[in-house]
């Protein structure tokens, strides 16, 4: 089977200061692709999920989408061209109920009729159809994760980037978290940012581990986990 | 998976009584003139026109929660337009054509205020900062361009509100006629703003309000909204201002001062932000307030006012509006789930 390149980064860096928070990052991602990253905290995995999505304009490298350059697009643009995100801190509208949370994502142009049928669809994916009045504020940690994610899913995306969508979850939430990725991955193409490496393990897909803002490991996680570099500076020996 | 909790809050619907009761209150508003004496009637106008005049602003603080500090420079465009180009038409549509003029100025000095400030990313208290600043510019410009606006004594001669077609003309010079015409203006806008910000513009808005980072990662273009917001607004405050000219007679710096600007800030809060009949609530209220106030001693009226404002935010910080609204919902039982946006 073929797959598309449907993103191509090429040499990202950018500074903070004298902070080289991502330096000569290269990476591709096919249609359909699931894809890890993982690494110690402050690694650059989450600024660079702000220059794939956008927030942050790389100070060097190229970004195309679907063979088209994306650099220098706005936030919204972004968006607009099929990269939707999930942040590392649930980022919803609290004022607003699990309902208009769903129905606010989704933005792309449809009747009425077809949005409704997507957000019951998304509200019964996700379990939350006991709580679609309920103000998204109020919701439990995890359930807050699960309607990010579902926020994310009704933009209609190409890419999906995720952010620790397990963090704060118990194992049974992780789990099914996991099962809805690897059943949402022949859709449409996903990186998540995880700690959690028994999700990631779940997950089984190419992993990529950046440790101060470089790559320093690529391959499949039963790989990562034999590599002496990433067990001395993020996974450990034990 | 875990259980939805059922004591969560959850948004409960308007109790259908409210509509009821909303067009009950616009019946006795259009039967007022039968009972009513001249003096009450002109007063209830212009606090009608000032109401008019809170929904414009309640439509950009409260829906998309951009507070603008100048709204009175853009209701003293509309005004000062009456007097300056209604003369200069000579015929029965003076009024209206000096309305659309000074609505037109008020939306360009709007847009190009606007787009700088609010694509250059200027937010919260700082975008409310350079709007009082805004304000304080127009009331030089009204005090200082004399020959164009009177300066302090101000100016006299808004044309009648008329229209004149295929030879005929009708002027609306009766207070009722324009009590009716005010009434009518006031109750459109409420109509067509709740339908607006009833569906997904609305919950759009609200988004934006709640997170405006999170709604420019869903797609949407947030400045390009909340700029529409600021001008159409600021259109509407002209649209009172411009009323406001027609009905007094007489227009003065006091109309784009700093004290309008900030009395129509308490009407917001005072009647509830975010819920349009709110602040004609407040406004009434307000108006009432500083009549009875001044009618004990005119220099009165801003310190009982201020402590007014003082005493609602802390006993009732959501407004009137809200607190009649959960008194209901109670009273009525009605706590029904909703799909609607605020």
């Amino acid at each position: 089977m073929t797959t598309e390149t449907l993103l191509r980064a090429r040499d990202l860096a950018i500074r903070f200061g004298g902070v080289a928070a991502v330096q000569g990052v290269s990476l591709s991602l096919s249609d359909g692709e699931l894809r890890c990253i993982i690494g110690p905290n402050g690694a650059g995995k989450s600024t660079l999920f702000n220059l794939l999505a956008g927030s942050l304009k790389p100070d060097h490298g190229t970004i195309e989408f679907g063979g088209r350059s994306i650099v220098g697009l706005a936030v919204h643009e972004f968006a607009r061209v099929g990269i939707a995100r999930k942040f590392q801190v649930p980022s919803l509208f609290t004022s607003l109920t699990v309902r208009e949370n769903l129905s606010v994502a989704s933005r792309v142009r449809e009747g009425a009729m077809n949005r409704e049928a997507r957000i019951e669809r998304t509200l019964v994916d996700l379990e939350l159809e006991d709580c679609v009045n309920v103000l998204a504020g109020e919701l439990p940690h995890g359930q807050k994760q699960w309607l990010e994610i579902g926020m994310a899913l009704m933009s209609r995306p190409r890419l999906l980037l995720l952010d620790e969508p397990t963090a704060g979850m118990g194992p049974e939430e992780t789990q099914k978290t996991a099962r809805l990725l690897l059943g949402l991955a022949s859709s449409l193409t996903i990186v998540v940012i995880e700690h959690d490496m028994y999700f990631v393990r779940a997950l089984a897909s190419p992993t990529l581990v950046l440790h101060q803002g470089q790559i320093i490991a690529e391959g499949n996680f039963a790989d990562i986990e034999r590599n002496d570099l990433v067990r001395d500076v993020y996974l450990g020996r034990q | 998976m875990t259980s939805v909790d059922q004591s969560l809050p959850r948004r409960t619907a308007w109790p259908k009584g409210w509509l009821v009761l909303s067009a009950g209150l616009l019946v006795l508003v259009l039967l007022y003139p039968t009972w009513t004496d001249p003096y009450s009637l002109t007063v209830l106008r212009d606090a009608m026109i000032f109401a008019l005049f809170a929904v414009s602003l309640d439509y950009m603080w409260g829906k998309s929660g951009v507070l603008s500090f100048g709204h009175a420079a853009f209701f003293g465009i509309g005004a000062y337009a009456m007097p300056i180009i209604g003369p200069m038409v000579p015929t029965a549509n003076a009024a209206l054509v000096a309305l659309l003029a000074g609505v037109a100025v008020a939306g360009i000095v709007a847009f190009v205020v606007g787009y700088f400030l609010i694509f250059g990313g200027v937010r919260g208290p700082y975008f409310t900062i350079v709007t009082l600043a805004l304000c304080l510019v127009a009331q030089h410009i009204a005090i200082g361009w004399s020959e164009m606006t009177g300066g302090d004594a101000g100016l006299i001669g808004a044309p009648p509100f008329g229209i004149e077609m295929f030879g005929l003309s009708y002027l609306i010079l009766d207070s009722v006629e324009q009590y009716y015409l005010v009434t009518a203006i006031l109750t459109a806008t409420l109509c067509v703003l709740w339908l607006a910000c009833g569906g997904h513009y609305g919950r759009v808005l609200a988004a934006i309000q709640d997170n405006e980072v999170r709604a420019r990662t869903l797609g949407y273009n947030t400045s390009g909204y909340l700029l529409v917001v600021f001008v159409i607004s600021c259109m509407l405050a002209a649209v009172a201002g411009a009323l406001y000219a027609v009905v007094s007679g007489y227009v003065a710096p006091d109309s784009v001062g700093l004290l309008l600007s900030t009395q129509v800030v308490v009407w917001v809060a005072v009647g509830g932000r975010g819920t349009l009949l709110g602040p004609v609530i407040g406004a009434f209220l307000a108006i009432r307030l500083q009549q009875v106030v001044s009618s004990i001693d005119f220099r009165l009226w801003p310190l009982v006012v201020g402590a007014f404002f003082v005493a609602m935010v802390f006993l009732f910080p959501d407004g009137v509006l809200p607190l009649v609204r959960r008194w209901m919902a109670r009273a009525w039982g009605r706590l029904v789930p909703s799909s609607g946006a605020r």
